[in-house]
């Protein structure tokens, strides 16, 4: 039987998805901060953070107020949960977003020609972001599945980048400061990756029941 | 559940009742024989809002929901003091006959106690008693009712029937369509799912949600988690005192008092 | 786990079980034994028995009228006591028994004791007959010759013999019936109306004179001629039915070898005892039944049957409850909804609860002091004056009779009205309340209907005390022979002021009143079965209504 206040669930649900749309948008204004040098984005992107901290305090206090006064129990405990911890980590996502916007600007435009594997990089977390989302609207558990493996990549590519840059740091010690910016915000840009892949065991733990965090499937070769 | 009801849950928002204080419990205690089991209550009741009472055994819950209809006049050796007043209206006024006072507010019991009469015939009770005996008006009552109380579908083929041989969770919905047949002001509701089993509970309380756009309904339930869902507002007694008395998010996620807190989380006595 | 353990550790008190199962099973014997024993008595007076023919050695102290010989039917066989102890006696010749020889205008008694002893021929002869008259109870005969009114001889030998002394009787048995119809219906009715003229009379006569009342009187006198010249004319007619009665006479000799002449219409039935197959047995015992519940009794009581003690019976029953239960009703109501309970209430309810114990002789002496003399007295001052001093209401009747009892059982049904009106539950009283019923509109909606199994079962105790109770109706208004049924055919229909027979009285009378107790035996057992029968039927009746009852209200929850 559906009750009444079952349909605030779905509005726990709603909010995660905004804010899942949300975060996209921020990262991948941020990359584009970095890869157009267009530094006016900053501005959009700090406001965008905003609606973003904002919306995760509003499933944090609608989730407690579930919590509270409905007792839920079962797969609704585990939306709940998961709505918690998952917004947490689109509200990092949208800092390391911030992040890679501030560093983009505070870099001088042209000094550094070749950005490495940074745009593939971003592309790869980006979608990795995208995926881990879509498998918690669609509830596709197969899809949330396969999102660590292809995290690793993105952890190779960060290597590369990082040990290029280090190369680079050491013929070019002019440009060494915008070098370290770049390789912050590739590290940035795996953290997206990350997250994105910690939203995809959450969500596995949301369809099933099963945390597969730090299990062989997951491991993170660092 | 249907939309319009989403909306008047959403979230924390909450829609701003049009007169907060329409039942006004005003400095009142109460006493059967010498025992004071109410010491100077002071609550305020909003009109077409869920106010659940809450509190342990013997807390005096019960007791003030029965002074809300007069109910405790049955009982011999009861004394009050102070006043309630319903839309202004003192329940204790002398030139008020009590009979046209529980016209005005519905009970709904512990127990549920069907008649032993047809389906048809428990709901039209209230009307009978008052003379009214047309059947057509009586046909659309006890249509509007049942489907009021979520039965209609069910007994729909039955109503000549004996009410004594339906289920527990229906016979409660039936006393809900039989309380509310004769268009009351005021709901109460005493425990009304205290014998039920889960569905039946459930069922009941989606009830109670949609009878308050209609309803002041005031509830004394033993079920916490029943008064977390279903109330806007909760009362929380203890020892024929209150103790707090607030929203109900508030009392049950924050509550000021220590013995809210106690109670509300498990840790009382 | 020992042996000595599983001992100890045995439950203490289980004992008890047995201790009151044997209680239980003492009652249950003594009931089944009782009721067994009336009914075999009662339903035995139905069974044709065969005849026997004694034959004794003559001059030993049996001869009947000089005759060594008897018949009868056997109704008892039992050793004799023998005082002299030197006298030792086995078999038959130690026995007595007893015989419902019948002719008692012949031998002057119809149950005799004999001595076997002396005992020579034991037979059971074909063609003895025995007839049921009308007077006298039954003869046990020979047939000779049916003297017709033609002046034909038919001889017992005769192939017509049989059925045209069947015919014959069943010929006077309408006619009989035809003369109570015109004696007691057609004459009485001509002699109520004259009893009412006369009464106007005096009515007027009370007035003083003048010559417009002397003309009424007149004339009233003139319609007491007419009718008087009706009366002697059914008179006449009912005269010459009861000579046709007489126009066919049997011709018989009973074993005494004395001969006998019965009128054919003095024989109500007869039959060939010792010739019966047991269907005929069957048949002659339904209609020996039938006759008991339909027919009025003869022979002070002895014989024919007991239909106005049932019927008064069922009737007073009938009158008490209806007098009782919204007396006692009303009265608990009272009691449990309205009254404050207080200590006034607790007198009350014990003073009611002593009332039950209180001796039914007493409420006989009070129905016969208030309600006769007082209430009756009155109501005859009042409505009656003109046929004192002959008493209307201010003697015993069924209307009195039927408050005495009732007044009796209000006990029993205020304190099983107030039980059930206390275990209707609180919570269905509340929701009518909640509803915003009044008090009255609750017990009136609500609270009789739910209670009405329990009153109806203290109705039925109070029915059956009411049912069985004697003692006070003697006072009252019970008679051993009611010339009328309290509700007929003659208008007003009910007359409650009538007396009344009553199967319990009935009982009484016909075993320490009756003439011939030896006779009246029988009768008892039958008529106290049929008591038994009727408080169970009614019981049965009231039980079978409360459990509808019950069905429809039980207040299930779950």
């Amino acid at each position: 039987m559906e009750r009444f206040f079952h349909s605030e669930l779905d509005n726990i649900r709603t909010d995660m998805i905004r804010m899942g749309s949300k975060s996209v948008d921020i990262v991948r204004l941020a990359i584009r901060t970095l890869i157009e040098n267009d530094t006016s984005l900053v501005g959009e992107v700090i406001k965008s953070d905003d609606e973003i901290d904002e919306l995760n305090k509003t499933i944090d206090a609608e989730v407690v107020r579930y919590f509270t006064l409905r007792a839920p129990v079962a797969k609704d405990v585990r939306l709940l949960t998961v709505a918690m911890k998952c917004s947490r980590e689109l509200e990092r996502i949208a800092d390391e977003a911030v992040s890679i916007a501030k560093r983009a600007r505070s870099m001088t435009p042209g000094s550094i020609k070749d950005y490495y594997n940074i745009p593939r990089t971003a592309e790869l977390a980006l979608l990795l972001l995208n995926d881990s989302l879509d498998a918690f609207t669609q509830e596709d558990i197969v899809k949330a599945h396969g999102i660590p493996q292809r995290d690793k990549d993105i952890d190779v590519l960060h290597r590369k980048t990082y040990n290029k840059l280090s190369d680079f740091i050491l013929e070019h010690k002019k440009l060494s400061s915008d070098a370290i910016h770049l390789m912050f915000i590739s590290k940035s840009i795996e953290r997206v990756g990350d997250h994105a892949t910690n939203i995809a065991e959450e969500v596995v733990y949301m369809l099933s029941g099963n945390d597969i965090r730090h299990t062989e499937e997951t491991k993170h070769n660092h | 559940m249907n939309k319009m009801t989403k909306n008047t849950t959403n979230g924390t928002k909450e829609v701003a009742s049009e007169k907060p204080d329409y039942i006004k419990v005003d400095n009142f205690s109460f006493y059967y024989g010498s025992a004071k089991v109410l010491h100077s209550l002071n609550l305020d009741i909003p009109y077409k809002k869920v106010t659940a009472f809450i509190g342990p055994s013997g807390c005096g819950k019960s007791t003030l929901l029965r002074n809300l209809n007069r109910m405790n006049d049955l009982v011999d050796g009861i004394k009050h003091e102070g006043d309630i007043r319903v839309d202004g209206e003192s329940i204790y006024d002398p030139f008020l006959e009590v009979i046209s006072l529980r016209k005005r507010i519905g009970m709904v019991f512990q127990k549920s106690n069907p008649f032993p009469k047809t389906i048809y015939e428990n709901v039209v009770y209230s009307l009978r008693i008052a003379g009214r005996n047309s059947k057509s008006e009586l046909d659309t009552v006890v249509e509007k009712s049942l489907r009021g109380a979520a039965l209609w579908d069910e007994v729909k083929d039955r109503l000549h029937e004996s009410a004594l041989g339906m289920s527990g969770g229906q016979m409660q919905r039936l006393c809900i369509a039989r309380a509310i047949a004769n268009k009351p002001e005021i709901l109460l509701m005493d425990e009304p799912c205290s014998a039920l089993d889960p569905i039946a509970t459930a069922k009941v309380e989606e009830l109670i949600h949609e009878l308050k756009t209609e309803f002041t309904i005031v509830i004394v339930t033993h079920n916490m988690q029943q008064a977390a869902r279903v109330s806007d507002r909760t009362a929380f007694f203890y020892l024929g005192k209150l103790i707090e008395y607030d929203k109900t998010e508030q009392l049950f996620m924050s509550p000021k008092v220590k013995q809210t807190e106690d109670y509300v989380s498990g840790r009382f006595g | 786990m020992n042996k000595e353990s599983i001992k100890s550790d045995r439950p203490k008190g289980e004992v008890a079980v047995w201790f009151s199962s044997l209680g239980l099973s003492l009652s249950l014997i003594l009931i089944i034994g009782l009721v067994s024993m009336i009914f075999y008595n009662g339903i035995l007076v139905f069974w044709p028995d065969q005849v026997v023919m004694l034959e004794f050695q003559k001059g030993k102290g049996q001869d009947v009228k000089g005759s060594n010989f008897i018949a009868g039917e056997i109704t008892k066989q039992q050793s004799k006591i023998i005082k002299d102890l030197n006298v030792k006696l086995d078999g038959l010749a130690a026995q007595e028994w007893q015989l419902h020889v019948g002719n008692k205008d012949a031998y002057g008694f119809s149950y005799k004791f004999f001595d076997m002893q002396h005992l020579v021929k034991e037979s059971y002869p074909q063609d003895i007959i025995l007839a049921e008259r009308n007077e006298y109870g039954s003869a046990i005969f020979f047939a000779k010759y049916l003297q017709l009114k033609n002046g034909d001889k038919l001889n017992k030998d005769d192939p017509k013999f049989e059925t045209t002394l069947k015919e014959l009787t069943q010929e006077c048995k309408a006619r009989r019936k035809d003369i109570l119809q015109i004696e007691k219906f057609e004459i009485g009715k001509i002699n109520s109306k004259i009893e009412d003229i006369r009464l106007e009379v005096r009515a007027l006569q009370r007035k003083g004179s003048n010559p417009e009342i002397e003309a009424k009187i007149h004339s009233f006198d003139a319609e007491i001629k007419f009718l008087q010249k009706g009366y002697e004319d059914l008179a006449a007619k009912s005269r010459v039915l009861r000579e046709k009665q007489n126009e066919n006479t049997l011709h018989a000799e009973i074993v005494t070898g004395e001969p006998m002449i019965l009128p054919v219409g003095n024989i109500y039935s007869f039959y060939y005892p010792n010739r019966l197959s047991t269907v005929d047995k069957i048949s002659i015992f339904t209609k020996h039944f039938a006759e008991f519940f339909t027919e009025d009794p003869r022979e002070a009581n002895t014989e024919g049957g007991i239909f106005p003690a049932i019927f008064g019976t069922f009737v007073m029953t009938l009158l008490m409850s209806l007098a009782v239960t919204p007396f006692g009703v009303v009265a608990a109501i009272y009691l449990r909804e309205y009254a404050k309970q207080g200590f006034l209430v607790r007198a009350v309810r014990v003073a009611v609860n002593n009332l039950a114990g209180v001796p039914s002789i007493v409420f006989g002496i009070f129905g016969l002091g208030f309600f006769v003399y007082l209430v009756g007295g009155t109501l005859d001052e009042i409505f009656f004056s003109l046929s004192l001093p002959t008493p209307t209401f201010g003697t015993g009747g069924i209307i009195w009779a039927a408050l005495t009892l009732a007044l009796m059982t209000v006990p029993v049904v205020i304190v099983a009205t107030e039980e059930a009106l206390s275990a209707v539950s609180r919570g269905m009283r509340e929701g009518s309340l909640a509803c915003g019923a009044s008090k009255w509109q609750t017990i009136q909606n609500i609270i009789l209907p739910a209670s009405a199994p329990g009153i109806l079962t203290g109705l039925i105790l109070a029915m059956a005390r009411g049912a069985g109770e004697v003692a006070p109706l003697m006072l009252v208004g019970v008679v051993k022979l009611a010339p009328e049924l309290p509700i007929d055919g003659v208008a007003p229909f009910v007359h409650l002021e009538r007396k009344f027979m009553h199967l319990g009285f009935h009982i009484y009378d016909l075993g320490f009143q009756s003439p011939d107790s030896e006779a009246a035996i029988p009768m008892v057992f039958a008529t106290t079965f049929l008591l038994i029968m009727l408080v169970v039927a009614l019981n049965l009746g009231a039980i079978i209504i409360r459990n509808r009852l019950r069905k429809k209200y039980q207040a299930s929850t779950f």
